[in-house]
């Protein structure tokens, strides 16, 4: 198969009434929203159900896609808040947590530095949880995600001068709390 | 809180080059991206039931399409009618409405519509009471939360999904508000060997 | 060699399931150690007799889904993997030497347990073109038995169906207009004749003299109008 075509004319062959053209969305972006969403919520259980939910009233509400050609920051927006709601709806469950970081670990007999590596990621996605959800938000869409200023602007909903003060306050914060950790 | 060294946030956002930091903040910048590297390096899939529960339910969303032409139907038309003709249109448009309403049946193919081998197949239950319903069975390791299903906007009570299923010999329940397991009463019923009764559905192999 | 890794792979995908559940972000339904450990003989048995350890493996979700407990989870799949086991026996011993696949091993005992014989069993698999799916078929034939049909008419229906080589699409259809007849007031072997009458699928010819053949139907059109 040739080149997928882009999210514009998917777009387009889905609100002509080609409901199954919007699978090609849900593989192109399943993975990455499922990654965002759980280093959002701390939990690959809620990353999953948050990915579904999200991408299905993606398509209830895709005539609102004001601009087809970047469906994919208005896609992330709505991820994103159904993130936030999402996280105070029901406590965080730092069981789960702790059980996706062991999974990680493929054997106890891995090299020392694999095992430090993975605790090192245990502290950051536990410092990252304390965060306000904004902060969260924005650390984890700009240093994780590569997202620049400008397509955070779209997703977080917020001017490029706040969201460089989340980030400022995000690495603060953060900073402090790994170093009280270590 | 300590706070960020002035030269060390113009980098971060971008309005310093790396080179204008002096090495100790280098370092700390360095230091700071590499703490995010395994993050970013992690490989975090979606798993398949999102995929298959995603597309499901967007299947059984009430379609634009038809309801345009029911829009066209019940429309008055800048040719003058009679009342008696806009009686009949009105009458059409609402009779098609009518029998584009989901019935309560077993498990049926949704057209010839295949893909990959799989065959598109709705599955409806009646439960104008629940605030959730869900089908799940073998196709999807009996999962507990299934695939959703939608509630019909019309008001009827209706439950509908569609899923991709391979051809073969499927069991299955509905699993009303998270915790009751029910079968479909519109299906051959199985022992499951639990106790309890399974619904049973035949996919056949189709060629399109 | 092969057989050991397909074991090994059976026994770590229950288990991997519940990891990739978690990592996958999968709400899977768990199976506890407990019931790991007492499932693994049985899948190894199973999987070194060539049974579609799926199948078994599937059940066993199902009960940890459905919350029972390791011992009844235990004897369920057991139950189930001797059922396959003779299945599987019937079918092989039918057409030696030729492959028997896993869809048809697992409808073949649903269709025991409900009453079929394993000498019909066995002669679908004779009459059958080869290579032919009877999946479907074998489903059918447990359904009709269930319906309460004489195992034999069934037995006849379907063979005849097979024989005839109707589309798996069509077969499917009898069970539920055999429900409607039935529904409607006609006897099991009425509301099947109904059926294929209503299907357009072809009766099995009568045989004089025998019991098993379509009695009544020797028009060669679904009987039972009444």
């Amino acid at each position: 198969m040739g080149d997928t075509p882009p999210d514009a004319v998917v777009v387009a062959r889905v609100l002509d009434g080609d409901v199954e053209a919007f699978a090609l969305l849900v593989d192109r972006y399943q993975d990455e929203f499922t990654a965002y969403a759980k280093h959002m919520t701390g939990s690959a259980d809620d990353a999953a159900d948050i990915v579904q939910e999200s991408l299905v009233r993606a398509y209830r509400s895709l005539r609102r896609c004001g601009d087809p050609t970047r469906f994919k920051g208005w896609l992330f927006r709505i991820v994103s808040n159904q993130c936030k709601t999402h996280v105070t709806r029901r406590a965080r469950r730092r069981r789960d947590h702790l059980d996706d970081v062991a999974d990680d670990i493929a054997s106890p007999y891995e090299a020392d530095s694999a095992a430090r590596r993975a605790e090192l990621r245990s502290e950051l996605e536990a410092g990252l949880q304390q965060l306000p959800a904004d902060q969260r938000e924005a650390l984890v869409l700009r240093y994780i995600h590569d997202f620049s200023l400008r397509e955070m602007t779209e997703v977080a909903g917020a001017s490029i001068p706040a969201l460089k003060m989340r980030l400022k306050r995000g690495r603060e914060a953060l900073r402090e709390k790994l170093e009280g950790a270590v | 809180m300590k706070h960020e060294h002035e030269l060390l946030t113009r980098y971060l956002d971008g309005e310093l080059p790396r080179e204008a930091l002096p090495p100790e903040l280098q370092a700390e910048a360095d230091a700071f991206h590499g703490m995010f590297e395994d993050l970013k390096q992690e490989r975090i899939s979606a798993p398949p039931w999102v995929r298959t529960a995603v597309m499901s339910r967007v299947r059984a969303a009430p379609r634009a399409r038809w309801r345009d032409l029911l829009g066209w139907l019940v429309t008055p038309k800048l040719v003058p009618l009679s009342p008696v003709t806009a009686m009949v249109v009105l009458a059409a448009g609402v009779a098609i409405a009518a029998a584009v309403r989901y019935q309560p049946t077993a498990p049926s193919q949704v057209a010839a519509q295949v893909q990959d081998g799989r065959v598109m197949t709705r599955f409806i239950f009646l439960a104008p009471e629940a605030s959730s319903v869900a089908v799940t069975g073998d196709f999807v390791d009996w999962r507990k939360g299934g695939i959703p299903l939608e509630r019909d906007p019309s008001g009827n009570g209706m439950w509908v999904g569609v899923v991709r299923l391979e051809p073969g010999v499927h069991q299955y329940v509905f699993v009303v508000n998270g915790t009751e397991w029910r079968p479909d009463p519109n299906a051959p019923a199985l022992n499951d060997g639990y106790g309890q009764k399974n619904s049973m559905l035949l996919v056949p192999q189709i060629r399109s | 060699m092969l057989r050991s890794l397909v074991t090994a792979l059976a026994v770590s995908t229950l288990l991997a399931g519940n990891l990739t559940a978690q990592a996958g972000g999968s709400p899977a339904p768990r199976l506890s150690p407990e019931t790991e450990a007492l499932l693994r003989p049985v899948l190894d048995s199973a999987a070194q007799d060539s049974l579609p350890v799926s199948a078994l493996q599937s059940k066993a979700l199902e009960g940890a889904a459905k919350g029972r407990p390791p011992a009844e989870i235990l004897a369920v799949v057991r139950g189930l993997a001797g059922r396959l086991r003779q299945a599987r026996s019937v079918l092989s011993q039918a057409v030696p030497g030729a492959p028997v696949a896993a869809g048809d091993i697992v409808t073949a005992a649903e269709a025991m347990a409900g009453g079929a014989r394993p000498e019909d069993v066995a002669r679908l698999r004779k009459n059958a073109p080869p290579g032919a799916s009877l999946e479907i078929p074998y489903a059918v034939l447990g359904e009709l038995v269930r319906r309460g049909v004489p195992v034999g008419q069934a037995s006849d229906v379907v063979d005849h169906l097979v024989e005839s080589k109707v589309p798996e699409a069509r077969i499917i259809e009898i069970p539920a207009r055999v429900d409607v007849a039935i529904r409607l007031g006609a006897p099991p072997v009425a509301a099947l004749g109904r059926a294929l009458h209503g299907l357009g699928l072809p009766v099995p010819p009568p045989v004089p003299g025998s019991k098993g053949r379509g009695r009544g139907r020797g028009r060669g059109r679904g009987g039972g109008r009444g």
